[in-house]
């Protein structure tokens, strides 16, 4: 008999979700669309987040970078999104090394205020020139229905697009957490002045950790260009969305699935407070934050921990 | 081995190794003494590269590192315990001793070097899966040595190793750090330490520290029977 462990039950579901929902409850399949889009961003966070323990604000920022990359390739170059997704991953790979040169010297709250400041600048940047990227007003890809440029009418697609890139995600983090490279993060994120005393390249590790997590956000930022068509600076590269990402990934908890769990919780909890008070706008936020503070109470090392220990 | 050539170094503004200048052997056991807040602690984290000299030259192996940065004096043999221990809370006493072993092994078989420090401190290989957080202070030193050991440095240096733990715990820190030395006489150790009669005991030379300078060397006999030394800096 072949045995299957918790990695195996995870991967199948996440692979089965999107057909089942489709065939079942095709008027709510955006929902599983968008459970996947923030476990994708809750996973690639972890990386610098939750195992090195660098509490970043600002990855909607490389999320900005990838979206933009690949829609201007394609606007202005008629480079197909298949390509423009991995220059838009490179791109803000290049990007995050620069600003972690600096950024990553500083410690707790700098760390933090600068990640909300790289945002910001980032929005500003793509709102200012517009001759490039149309300012506020955004980028419209065309419609084509063509999947050589990334686009279907059948929404199947999107589900199984972003659940590759889910899937890709949390292999990355898979393989971090089983190599030696895993063991320097989790020893930063510990105590960042000891790890160095033992001879721990801090400086590089954590450069490392957040070029990769900048890399697959650039990614899924190409997903959600190609899913709505359309981009603008403060739907993308924005403050509250950030803070979204973060919080999906600290609720969920650092291990493996723990972020995915986060993503799929939030979005849940999300769709059905909408679902059941549609006159409340942003009451999704209020839902977030009162998740938050039990969390934090009840299990600070997440939801993932919590059900693993009493289910 | 290790040479130091008038090292300052700051806290911004504050001056806290005033032209430390000294020489350690190889093979020697020196140990460090003084009050808290001498500079003790400071002129370790120089000398592995977690504070930046200011000027003068540490020279080790005939190589002058003044310039290199932590982890390349970690991959050539400096190993530092830190004060406090600062084991790895939420990491498992075996992945404690993995970030270590994994910093310098350059390929080595980590399995043998993990079993090198467990038949020095069987008490680890019983706790290898427990979270390091949860052992006590005694075995939280010897984990801390542990993690030292197993990334075989010729030049080991321990800040405190007795701080906080009972009359008979620190007894048992000093026969570890004993059976470390058995067999392995190339070995060189620097120990800080305020418990003057134990540090000197298991040292043949002695500095003592007062204000970040070298004010007083000597053998540990001589720094014994120094009544006068041992009333105005050490206090006992």
């Amino acid at each position: 008999m072949l045995r299957l462990g918790e990695n195996a039950y995870w991967a199948m579901g996440l692979v089965l979700l999107p057909a089942a929902a489709y065939v079942a409850v095709p008027e709510y399949f955006s929902v599983v669309i968008l459970m996947y889009y923030y476990a994708a961003l809750g996973s690639a966070w972890n990386i610098l987040g939750g195992r090195t323990g660098q509490l970043s604000f600002g990855n909607s920022a490389f999320l900005a970078v990838g979206a933009y990359t690949s829609t201007l390739l394609f606007l202005d170059y008629h480079v197909s999104p298949w390509v423009g997704m991995w220059v838009g991953g490179a791109l803000a790979a290049v990007t995050s090394l620069l600003l972690g040169l600096t950024s990553l010297r500083l410690k707790g709250p700098f760390f933090v205020m600068s990640s909300f400041a790289f945002v910001q600048v980032v929005q500003l940047l793509l709102a200012h020139f517009t001759n490039i990227t149309n300012g506020n007003v955004g980028l419209v890809l065309p419609l084509t229905d063509s999947l050589a440029d990334m686009e279907s009418g059948n929404p199947l697609f999107y589900g199984y697009l972003i659940a590759g890139i889910l899937l890709l995600a949390v292999s990355v983090n898979y393989a971090i957490s089983k190599s030696k490279t895993g063991y320097f993060l989790s020893a930063i994120r510990e105590d960042e002045d000891a790890a160095k005393a033992l001879g721990v390249n801090t400086a590089r590790y954590k450069a490392l950790a957040f070029v990769t997590s900048a890399f697959l956000t650039a990614l899924i930022g190409t997903f959600y260009a190609q899913y709505l068509l359309f981009i603008t600076p403060t739907a993308t590269a924005s403050i509250p969305l950030s803070i979204q990402i973060a919080i999906i990934a600290i609720v969920g908890g650092r291990e493996l699935w723990a972020p995915v769990l986060g993503g799929i919780m939030l979005e849940g909890f999300a769709f059905l407070v909408e679902t059941l008070f549609p006159a409340i706008p942003g009451l999704n936020f209020a839902v977030y934050a009162v998740l938050l503070m039990a969390v934090i109470i009840l299990s600070p090392s997440g939801v993932y921990k919590y059900v693993r220990e009493h289910i | 081995m290790l040479e130091l050539e008038s090292v300052d170094a700051y806290y911004g503004t504050l001056k806290v190794l005033d032209s430390i200048t000294m020489k350690v052997d190889k093979g020697e056991s020196v140990t460090i003494l003084g009050p808290n807040g001498m500079g003790k602690t400071t002129l370790l984290r120089t000398i592995v590269g977690l504070m930046p000299a200011r000027s003068g030259r540490i020279k080790y192996k005939g190589k002058d590192i003044t310039q290199w940065p932590a982890h390349r004096r970690v991959r050539e043999g400096i190993s530092l315990v830190p004060e406090g221990r600062r084991v790895f809370p939420y990491l498992s006493v075996e992945k404690n001793l993995l970030v270590a072993a994994g910093t310098t092994s350059g390929g080595r078989r980590e399995e043998d070097s993990l079993e090198t420090v467990y038949s020095i401190f069987p008490d680890l290989k019983a706790k290898r899966k427990d979270l390091a957080g949860n052992l006590s202070g005694g075995q939280q030193q010897m984990l801390a040595l542990g993690r030292s050991l197993i990334q075989s440095p010729s030049l080991l240096m321990l800040d405190e190793p007795s701080l906080g733990l009972a009359p008979i715990v620190v007894k048992s820190v000093y026969q570890a750090i004993r059976k470390i030395r058995e067999g392995r006489e190339e070995l060189t150790l620097v120990v800080v330490e305020q418990n003057v009669r134990v540090a000197l005991e298991n040292a043949s030379r002695g500095y003592v520290m007062q204000h970040g300078r070298v004010v007083a060397a000597g053998t540990s006999e001589e720094l014994m029977n120094d009544s006068k030394l041992k009333e105005r800096y050490l206090g006992v």
